[in-house]
């Protein structure tokens, strides 16, 4: 089999007796020690948090959180803007270990201990082999149009595989393609809010964003209400196990150290796949021309975080929140209707709702709806196919025989084959009798990553490139809130299904 | 000419500054440039005429709501390429872009507004007074600002690129953003040892 040279590895550097210098953390193969490159000489230059916004900013943004305004009033917002601020440091930590070695999150805790990796495999392999986004995205449609919402999600699935496939470089499409996504998502929802709301729904909304005095409304702390809440906390920014994934498309986009690693490749181009590094590389801490690009780096990815992903994540649920106070004071039937309703009927109560503050408004709603579902799915069948095969690739015995390329290209076809299956002869979300182990363990992910990443980059990182402690007790606080919020919901109220 | 004589040093013509590369160009040049900024006001208006017919509005509610966002938009997102184009202002940074759109934005918006409001045949009036409208449109705008060079960045420069061998400033603004990305994106490959 012909291996394309690696064109992006940079020299080793050599110690004094003329050996090659390695950092070693844990059992696995040392990373070699090379040139970190320059980090972009402008901070606003674009990061893969674009993806990350793309597939992140949805349901929770768009529906989730609408909903409980609607329910429980704008004051509830405080909680939505602390799951936004944990995911943001999340966020920062995880790109400090891939930028700083390359390598996955994945691979990060598989040298901390390999079954941990191994347990994040599975409950990707478990969560998200189901096609629930695609077939919420295709039932808006389906409100909107009349298209069959299993023709249309059929559709959609043949053509992303056909995508994925036929391109060069996966990352740079998807980029482009959700690049597109996010626009329209933004301006639109600018535009309805524009014309909808008024100073009187933002002031409140912005209020409520902020007051922490106000707690959680006692009707929250119900069998019916309570794990939506839970869930909306989820569902703030990046759910489930995207901000691992966030990773392998930071080291595709070549931030830091993922500059030594061949970018994914489509299956078409799979000939032209350069050799691929047994573990990830790390840079000379000691240097301080080494540090300055790093702080560079730093300075980029903090950009990312904070304007792309705190700022629009808070922007698009201000304004769908805006909305639905507006759809709630010219309806206020709503709120009765989907605090006693039955949770399957959510999303046409709130169509309704919006529907009865404005002929149009339930058109917005369902067309966010579907754009928002197909284009997490876009993003979710790329991500699940990448972080499988990169767990696959490096762990998986006898994997490496396959090109990177093929991995990613067998796992894509076949959850996307999976899903064409499933969508027209099963349930969508998964069958009804591991409903509620599905959500459970799509919280209970979020908590674990968590904890794994704050001992990752306490472990694995020189002291130097190590987080904050404070950035350290967030993400520990943010586990352990994750993991009680999830057990709570289970055992006082037997419940898990959080959607 | 007699020998000897020695003629007066004229003295050398001032040295005029380069002229930028704004300065050359023609009507069509500038035109192009602003390609950008009209598409995203026009694929504004579409996601407007897209949200008003899907809610039931007759052919000509939606064509007139569309043209009055749209048009108004693309001029405005014209005069951004144009002030861009000039060097007024920096390329990719978010704080003039979103600066740019409080005032045009608002602008725009009581444009539209009033031209409904006229189509109607009612009165020119807000529900909850100018006041209250202008500073939450002026709120507001900041999250069509954001949209606007979100994807402003992203597809601005493939059209810059197409055209940048007959245009200098489109030329010139590739060169910027490849300065910026190179890094990233460019990366020469090492020799491998």
């Amino acid at each position: 089999m012909a291996h394309v040279e690696n064109q992006v590895a940079g020299p080793v550097t050599l110690d004094r007796e003329g050996e090659e210098r390695v950092w070693r953390a844990g059992k696995l193969p040392p990373m070699k020690i090379r040139k970190l490159p320059e980090a972009p000489a402008a901070a606003h230059v674009l990061g893969p948090a674009m993806i990350l916004v793309a597939i992140g900013v949805g349901f929770g943004e768009t529906y989730l959180w609408p909903r409980l305004v609607i329910v429980f009033g704008p004051d509830i917002r405080w909680l939505f803007t602390l799951g936004v601020i944990v995911q943001t440091v999340v966020m920062l930590e995880m790109a400090r270990y891939a930028m700083a070695t390359g390598e996955s999150i994945f691979f990060g805790a598989a040298r901390v201990w390999q079954p941990l990796m191994w347990m994040f495999f599975a409950i990707a392999a478990l969560v998200y082999i189901w096609p629930g986004h695609i077939s919420a995205g295709a039932e808006a449609l389906e409100e909107i149009t009349g298209i069959s919402w299993q023709a249309s999600a059929t559709a959609a699935l043949v053509i992303i595989g056909v995508m994925f496939t036929i391109v060069r470089f996966v990352y740079n499409f998807i980029e482009g393609l959700l690049a597109f996504a996010v626009g329209v998502l933004v301006i639109g929802s600018a535009i309805v809010g524009a014309i909808v709301g008024s100073m009187h729904d933002l002031g409140v909304t912005l209020a409520g964003t902020v007051r922490v005095d106000t707690w959680i409304p006692s009707e929250a702390f119900t069998a019916a209400f309570f794990p939506v809440v839970v869930g909306a906390l989820a569902f703030a920014g990046p759910s489930g196990m995207q901000q691992m994934w966030y990773t392998l498309w930071l080291r595709d986009k070549g931030a830091g150290m993922g500059a030594h690693i061949p970018k994914v490749r489509g299956l078409l181009h799979s000939k032209e796949e350069e050799t691929i590094p047994e573990a990830g590389s790390m840079f000379d801490s000691d240097d301080p021309e080494e540090m300055r690009k790093w702080q560079g780096w730093r300075r980029w990815v903090t950009f990312d975080a904070l304007v792309l992903f705190f700022g629009i994540t808070m922007l698009v649920t201000i304004i769908f929140t805006v909305m639905a106070l507006n759809a709630s004071e010219l309806n206020p039937e709503a709120r009765s209707a989907l605090l006693e309703g039955d949770r399957d009927a959510a999303l046409p109560a709130m169509g309704d709702a919006f529907a009865q503050a404005a002929s149009y408004l339930d058109t917005v709603f369902f067309i966010f709806i579907a754009l928002v579902g197909f284009k997490a799915s876009v993003g979710l069948f790329d991500a699940f196919a990448r972080g499988q095969s990169d767990m696959s690739y490096y762990f998986l015995p006898g994997a490496k025989r396959l090109k990177m390329a093929h991995l990613y290209g067998l796992y894509l076809w076949f959850v996307l084959i999976f899903g064409i299956i499933i969508l027209n002869f099963g349930p969508a979300d998964g069958p009804t009798g591991i409903l509620d182990i599905l959500a459970f363990l799509s919280a209970f992910v979020m908590g674990a990553y968590c904890l794994t990443l704050a001992v990752v980059n306490n472990k694995n990182l020189p002291k130097k490139l190590r987080p904050h402690w404070a950035f350290t007790v967030v993400l520990v606080l943010g586990g352990i809130g994750y993991l009680t919020a999830i057990m709570y919901s289970v055992i006082k109220y037997g419940v898990s299904d959080i959607g | 000419m007699a020998a000897g004589h020695v003629e007066p040093a004229s003295p050398a013509p001032a040295q005029e500054p380069p002229p930028t590369p704004w300065a050359s160009l023609d009507r069509r040049q500038v035109v192009e440039l602003t390609l950008p900024g009209v598409a995203i006001g026009v694929l504004t208006g579409v996601i407007l005429g897209a949200v008003v017919a899907g809610g039931g509005a007759s052919f000509d509610v939606t064509l007139f709501a569309a043209l009055t966002l749209a048009v108004p938009l693309s001029v405005a997102g014209a005069g951004y390429e144009i002030l861009l184009a000039q060097g007024r202002i920096p390329l990719g940074m978010l704080t003039p872009v979103a600066l740019y759109w409080v005032v045009a934005f608002t602008l725009c918006r009581v444009f539209q507004t009033a031209l409904l409001d006229l189509y109607a045949g009612s009165e020119v009036a807000v529900p909850h007074g100018w006041l209250d409208f202008l500073v939450y449109q002026a709120l507001v705008s900041v999250g069509f600002g954001i949209g606007y060079w979100w994807l402003h960045e992203n597809f601005a420069p493939l059209w810059w690129i197409r055209i940048r061998e007959r245009n200098p400033v489109a030329d010139d603004l590739v060169r910027v953003k490849l300065q910026a990305v190179g890094e990233v994106e460019a990366r020469p490959a090492e020799p491998r040892r």
